[in-house]
């Protein structure tokens, strides 16, 4: 209540209150001594400040600063106006923007995802399973289950057994 | 064939219309005119030379992208006094952001140590020399918050209403009130105790 006594005083010294206001402060200031107190000091200091400013002056020369400015202006000027974009691209510009960044942040999502072995929401753990033969015509294959943190090589002959060439032997014979 | 222009012999008025027209020369003579003033209002502001410099150079361009906006309802100085505190405002706001939470700035959300001054009675600007006067007014406001020196100028030297003060300075009335009164009681105490000093 008080603050708000003291922003009347001095919305009434600058002039800013209605006439019912400024009835009602001169009022006040009549029967107050530390209301007209601090309106004196409010007032002093207004005076005081009016009229009274420091007159900086720009430390450069007037040949310096407008060459300054001058540059500036061509600057500007010799850069040609931007052709209006298309119809189409003003309405991808404006409809499709909130989707492209929605996508963005969706991609985000699954390359975390990935990073944090966060993959229990996506279908099938089955994508993260790899069987991989790296020559061609090896027998050995490898099985690799992320999930289940596991690697499964298979090594096998190819040179066919003592046994199955006997018995091709015997086929052909 | 066109007669030479006399362009310091023209008024603002004419040399504003001739500067609409494309014309660079009377341009020039409004910059070579009004820069003292302009900068002056940009170093009041922002305390600083080298960003009073750019931010005058750069009010004077816009206000020549702006020229043909400019309908003459105030004198061109006013006009171009208001771009250039419009764009120390965008700075100093462009700073305060850039800049963790000040002591200063809590201080004036409670009131800060202003609410419990005591009134000053003599009359600190009483029987100074005008010089002398202008050196204390500018060494006070150099120690206020940008807030307080920021509403005061607006205030006191541009004579903006509160209304106006908002608008620009992107608050609300109440907190343009209640910047200012601080404001003024913080230099009321500031110039007090110069002359204490000067007493010792």
């Amino acid at each position: 209540m008080k603050h708000e006594m003291d922003l009347k005083l001095q919305a009434y010294l600058d002039g800013e209150l209605s006439p019912g206001e400024s009835a009602e402060v001169a009022a006040l200031m009549e029967k107050d001594a530390t209301a007209r107190a601090l309106y004196t000091e409010l007032q002093q200091t207004s005076v005081g400040l009016k009229g009274n400013e420091v007159e900086w002056r720009l430390p450069e020369s007037r040949e310096f600063f407008w060459s300054k400015i001058e540059r500036e202006i061509q600057k500007l000027e010799a850069t040609p106006a931007s052709p209006a974009a298309p119809w189409w691209l003003a309405f991808v510009r404006r409809h499709l923007a909130a989707a492209s960044g929605f996508g963005v942040a969706t991609a985000l999502l699954v390359v975390a995802a990935f990073q944090m072995n966060m993959v229990s929401f996506l279908p099938s753990h089955d994508l993260f399973e790899e069987i991989e033969n790296p020559i061609g015509d090896s027998t050995s294959f490898s099985f690799r289950s992320e999930s289940q943190k596991m690697t499964v090589v298979w090594i096998s002959d190819s040179t066919p057994s003592d046994d199955e060439s006997d018995s091709a032997d015997d086929s052909i014979q | 064939m066109a007669s030479k222009k006399d362009y310091p012999s023209m008024d603002d008025v004419a040399l504003f219309k001739a500067a609409q027209r494309g014309d660079m020369q009377a341009f020039e003579e409004l910059v070579a005119r009004h820069r003292d003033k302009i900068y002056a209002r940009a170093f009041s502001m922002m305390r600083n030379e080298e960003d009073a410099i750019d931010l005058s150079q750069e009010a004077w361009v816009k206000s020549w992208q702006r020229l043909k906006q400019f309908q003459g309802e105030s004198s061109f100085l006013t006009w171009m006094t208001r771009i250039v505190i419009n764009l120390c405002l965008d700075k100093l706001r462009k700073h305060k952001r850039e800049r963790a939470e000040s002591i200063e700035g809590l201080e004036e959300e409670s009131g800060g140590v202003e609410r419990q001054m005591p009134i000053v009675t003599p009359n600190p600007t009483e029987k100074l020399e005008r010089a002398e006067l202008r050196a204390r007014i500018d060494k006070a406001l150099n120690q206020l918050s940008y807030e307080h020196r920021t509403v005061l100028i607006l205030h006191e030297f541009e004579e903006l209403e509160y209304k106006e003060i908002a608008k620009r300075m992107q608050c609300s009335i109440g907190t343009v009130m209640s910047r200012l009164f601080y404001a003024r009681r913080k230099m009321a105490v500031l110039m007090m105790s110069y002359r204490k000093e000067e007493m010792r």
